[in-house]
């Protein structure tokens, strides 16, 4: 116990109370200091532990991040989940200590040094001033003189009152200083008892929670010993694989199955010809290749499947045994070699025998007549965009059935014609010739995509609506069937495709003036109709209609738009094809022999206004589904959507020639199909419209199917018009890519210069069409290469960057349009176009 | 000509690409017809010149692809990129722009070509002395770093056309024939000699590819 002073001492000031008073106050200031200096320190450790607690919750944020990353291992899920609970537990409670710590340690202390100390400190400044008040007073007393009573009473009062008041102070600032170190030691230690308590909480808290979990985390150590011994398992499994590689070649060679896949050296045919590993597989009876190499580094702008070979079934493979790299072997089609090179002798082996494995059974496949596995099927399907399935071509009206015989499951096309033909039917045809019918097949052959386009514009039952009009006037003639003999075909499609026999001919102008009507059969949904029967009326279902012609003494042809979306084909179609001959869809307007009534051969009609005959209204525009393979993307046909009525010719100019020109400016391939039937001249040019040919009609109507469905049927490529301008002239003039590429594939003759000695290439400079210049550069080059025979190689750069140029029209042709719309002299055009 | 024009041991495709007004054009008529333009027109598209050189006594016929340096007198790209075996990219000394423009071609080489494709940097202008705004030591460490080749070329005073063209195709020649040596010859894809009988089950469809009306 520290020393106190006495009560006297203070009353009479004396030097102890002096000395007593100063070295208090010295140990205060001394303690103060102390404090002070825990208080910071304090401050300090609650800081760094606040920052230690908000790194903890940053590392425990972590943990869940990985937790994410076991999502499919539920116990590791769970354990992680539960140590990152743990954590954020002992996080909270450290965080709740430092809490305890900053309100014991800190605030008590805090309030000690102000309150009790700063006391002292406050009264020790009133203690020093009422002591001076009492020296002066003492002065003042003494030197008060005895001869002024008043003075000295007067004095004596202030000291007396001085004194006492000294007196109190001093005893009251004594009493404060004996209150603050009595009261130091308790509430120093208490505070520091209290955060030893926070401190002891926490240690429990912490106890209660690792008791808690106790039991789970055990079992986890079991489970960690029990993955522990797995582990090493594996490992030595892993180990024992190393042995089972050598194992491994034998075993997969044995497997003779047409599933193969494995990486193969690869020499490139053009460019350098390097050679790159790529990883090889057979799906689909194809031959196929990532693009990836082995270290998966993606070539830009590519598809990461490469189709090699896209139709097993005619090609073959071979061992390669010149040239100095082992185990090579060539895989050659019609068309294509590739030089491969597999890993081994084993390998080569395997995969020659399992390449002629898939060949095989690719062909036995097809002649089994089965249908080839759906590509999306496989596991490893190719991008089906830009593949072209044969069964769309089936979904076209008619097309089902054979278009001459009606035998199911036609596998063949006539390309020129827009029709599918079974393979009986595909054989006369070829006899044919050439200039009649195209034969290509459906599954074998790889399909441009403008040939496809018009089989999607016409198929059998539009261009039989105008080959079999007339079928059942000419009945000597037995319609072929399946299993037919060979002559009843032959006459057949002879007398429908050679003499055209079937054809409603076209009425002469003077007919047309003289009819006041044009009669019309029009027949409810999927009623029958006796098409073109001689006397008419014999069919009940069919409804006669006459459409007046009134004051109609014109005519035009539709613009034809593009198929729309499906109403399902009536049931008879398909499940009778007895009928089918007859069998219309939906409604539809058709002639008759009438003798008052004008015959418009098998097209459909409308009377848009008084005047004006339009054919080809919806001449095989009867709605269905449209193959998924023509999307609107790859529309390359300018201004379908335009509304505008195309030129309109008075009745008199109604002939075959003029049907086929303005069919082929609105690029109506029904109705051009029709014009050829009715017997047009292929090599007509229209002396009332600058000596122009159908071909440039079709280029300015900006449609890529029109113009190769007049290449198709013999339009002559290189025709020109009254000012020396060819087709290709039009096109490049018009800016229409697509056109362009096409006729230069035609072999289009470029150097051909106009009355006013301009080539193509000219026109396209000046309008500055890249593109074409391009083509038409490169096309020319390409020909001159030619000339030598030695190399290879550039033919098939030519041929890939030409096939650049033709995907980039059929699938930006808007683009295409824009920018040469931008480049386009107004000139040039309007002296081109036919502005009539 | 005594020989004809067409024979030739090899021929590669080389590209000019750079920005537009760099003088690929001269470069090219220099080194092909030995002309040079002051007042020649953006190239349109794409135009073409060859020109046979003589290494290691073999005849190296060179197509050069002179493209549109002009965004809008571009083609499609991958037109122009496919088969070439050498571009040279070309930039003015006096522009700095269509030197900073490099990186941007370099990057469509990489999209585009083959990946083995020799590239050459080419400074053109060099007559342009006192205009000089890309410092060709800089140049040349950029052409190192990107492991280019690297030359500085005049289409006007024809300095170092000829030998940008040289050694190019050499280098070309160089990488070319030694994988010829490894492989075998070109051309004759499908040899006659040591062909083994295949297993082709006959069918009735299996040949229709070569019948008529392709």
């Amino acid at each position: 116990m520290r020393a106190t002073i006495e009560f006297e001492e203070c009353l009479k000031d004396s030097p102890r109370f002096r000395q007593f008073v100063s070295k208090e106050e010295s140990d205060i200031e001394h303690l103060e200091q102390r404090l002070e200096k825990i208080i910071k320190l304090c401050n300090v450790a609650v800081d760094s532990g606040k920052e230690y607690v908000k790194n903890q919750s940053a590392f425990a944020m972590s943990l869940w991040d990985l937790q994410q990353h076991f999502l499919d291992n539920k116990n590791a899920h769970n354990a992680l989940g539960k140590l990152i609970h743990c954590f954020q537990e002992m996080n909270k409670f450290h965080t709740i200590l430092l809490d305890q710590a900053s309100r014991t340690v800190l605030k008590n202390l805090t309030v000690f040094v102000k309150d009790d100390i700063n006391q002292v400190k406050d009264y020790k400044g009133h203690f020093l001033k009422v002591s001076e008040g009492y020296d002066n007073a003492l002065i003042k007393n003494a030197q008060a003189s005895k001869n002024r009573p008043q003075e000295v009473q007067e004095a004596a009062n202030i000291l007396s009152a001085s004194k006492s008041c000294f007196q109190h102070t001093a005893l009251d600032y004594v009493n404060y200083i004996t209150l603050a170190q009595s009261r130091k030691v308790p509430s120093i230690l208490s505070t520091l008892l209290d955060y030893y308590q926070a401190c002891v909480t926490y240690y429990h808290q912490g106890f209660d929670l690792c008791n808690d979990f106790d039991e789970f985390f055990k079992n986890i150590s079991e489970d960690l010993n029990a993955l522990r011994g797995d582990y090493q398992q594996l490992e030595k499994v892993m180990q024992n694989r190393h042995m089972s590689v050598n194992r491994y070649c034998d075993s997969n060679t044995n497997s003779a199955s047409n599933k193969i896949e494995g990486y193969l050296f690869k020499k490139k045919s053009k460019g350098f010809k390097t050679w790159c590993r790529r990883w090889f597989y057979l799906s689909d009876n194809q031959l196929v290749y990532s693009d990836l190499d082995s270290h998966c580094r993606k070539r830009s702008n590519e598809d990461s499947f490469s189709v090699m070979e896209e139709d097993l079934r005619i090609c073959s493979v071979r061992p390669v045994n010149e040239g100095d790299r082992r185990f090579c072997f060539e895989v050659i089609s019609p068309t294509k070699s590739h030089i491969l090179q597999a890993d081994s002798a084993d390998m080569l082996s395997l995969w020659i025998s399992a390449l002629q494995h898939s060949i095989g059974a690719a062909i036995q496949h097809d002649a089994t007549h089965n249908s080839r596995p759906q590509s999306t099927s496989m596991p490893n399907a190719l991008p089906a965009k830009r593949r072209i399935h044969w069964e769309e071509f089936l979904k076209i009206p008619g097309n089902a059935l054979c278009c001459d015989c009606h035998s199911q499951d036609p596998r063949w096309a006539s390309i020129n014609l827009g029709i599918t033909l079974c393979i009986e039917c595909s054989g006369v045809h070829r006899s044919l010739g050439v200039h009649y019918s195209k034969v290509r097949s459906l599954t074998l052959d790889a399909w441009e995509t403008e040939n496809v386009k018009v089989m999607m514009e016409l198929g059998n039952e539009v261009v039989n609506r105008i080959y079999e009009a007339r079928v059942g006037d000419d009945c000597e003639l037995k319609r072929p069937t399946e299993q037919c003999e060979i002559g009843v075909r032959e006459a057949w499609i002879k007398a429908k495709y050679v003499e055209r026999r079937f054809v409603c001919a076209m009425p002469k102008p003077q007919e047309l003036l003289a009819s006041e009507t044009a009669e019309v059969l029009s027949i409810d949904s999927g009623g029958v109709a006796d098409e073109g029967g001689s006397g008419g009326g014999s069919n009940i279902l069919g409804k006669h209609a006459t459409l007046p012609l009134g004051g109609t003494r014109k005519w035009a042809v539709k613009k034809l738009r593009r198929r729309r979306q499906q109403r399902s084909l009536p049931k008879t179609l398909s499940d009778d094809p007895s009928i089918y001959n007859t069998a219309k869809t939906g409604d539809e307007l058709d002639e008759d022999d009438d003798d008052e009534s004008i015959n418009i051969p098998s097209m459909s009609l409308s009377i848009s206004r008084d005047d004006l005959l339009v054919i080809g209204d919806d001449l095989g525009l009867e709605s269905y589904e449209t193959p998924c393979i023509l999307g609107s993307d790859q529309e390359s046909t300018e201004g379908e959507s335009d509304p505008e009525l195309p030129e309109e010719v008075p009745f008199t100019q109604l002939d075959a020639n003029q049907l086929l020109y303005k069919a082929s400016v609105v690029h109506n391939l029904p109705v051009m199909c029709m014009a050829f039937a009715l017997g047009a001249d292929k090599t007509w040019k229209n002396p009332q419209d600058r000596q122009r040919s159908f071909l440039h009609q079709a280029v300015i109507s900006g449609s890529v199917m029109a113009c190769e469905y007049l290449l198709l049927n013999g339009a002559a490529i290189d025709a020109v018009d009254e000012l020396g301008y060819s087709a290709l002239h039009i096109s490049t003039a018009k800016g229409h890519i697509a056109q362009v590429y096409l006729l230069l594939k035609n072999k289009a003759a470029y150097d051909l210069a106009s009355s006013d000695g301009k080539k193509a290439l000219d026109i396209a400079v000046d309008q500055k069409n890249a593109d074409i210049v391009t083509l038409l550069r490169l096309t020319r080059l390409n020909d001159e290469i030619g000339l030598n025979d030695e190399y290879n190689g550039e033919d098939e750069t030519y041929k890939d960057v030409m096939k650049d140029f033709s995907n980039f029209a059929a699938s930006q042709p808007r683009m295409l349009r824009q920018r040469n719309d931008s480049n386009t002299l107004e000139s040039q055009r309007s002296s081109l176009t036919n502005s009539d | 000509m005594g020989a004809r024009e067409d024979e030739y041991d090899y021929l590669f495709k080389v590209v000019l690409i750079g920005d537009s007004g760099v003088g690929k054009s001269n470069l090219l008529s220099r080194f092909t017809r030995n002309e040079f333009n002051l007042e020649s027109k953006s190239t349109i598209g794409v135009e073409f010149a060859t020109r046979s050189i003589e290494v290691d006594s073999k005849t190296i016929k060179a197509q050069i692809w002179d493209t549109a340096g002009q965004e809008r007198y571009r083609a499609i790209t991958s037109a122009y990129y496919r088969g070439a075996v050498g571009a040279l990219l070309v930039y003015d000394i006096a522009k700095h722009l269509t030197y900073e423009n490099v990186e941007r071609w370099l990057r469509e080489l990489r999209d585009h070509a083959d990946q083995n494709i020799v590239i050459m940097l080419v400074g053109n202008k060099s007559d342009l002395r006192h205009l000089r705004s890309v410092p060709t030591d800089e140049a040349k460490l950029f052409a190192e770093r990107n492991g280019l080749s690297f030359i500085e070329t005049s289409a006007l005073d024809s300095t170092n056309v000829e030998t940008a063209f040289q050694n190019i195709l050499t280098e070309i020649y160089r990488i070319v024939s030694q994988k010829q040596i490894r492989d075998p010859p070109e051309g004759d894809v499908i040899r006659p000699s040591n062909v083994e009988p295949i297993d082709v089950k006959p069918t009735v469809t299996a040949d229709v590819r070569k019948q008529c009306c392709q």
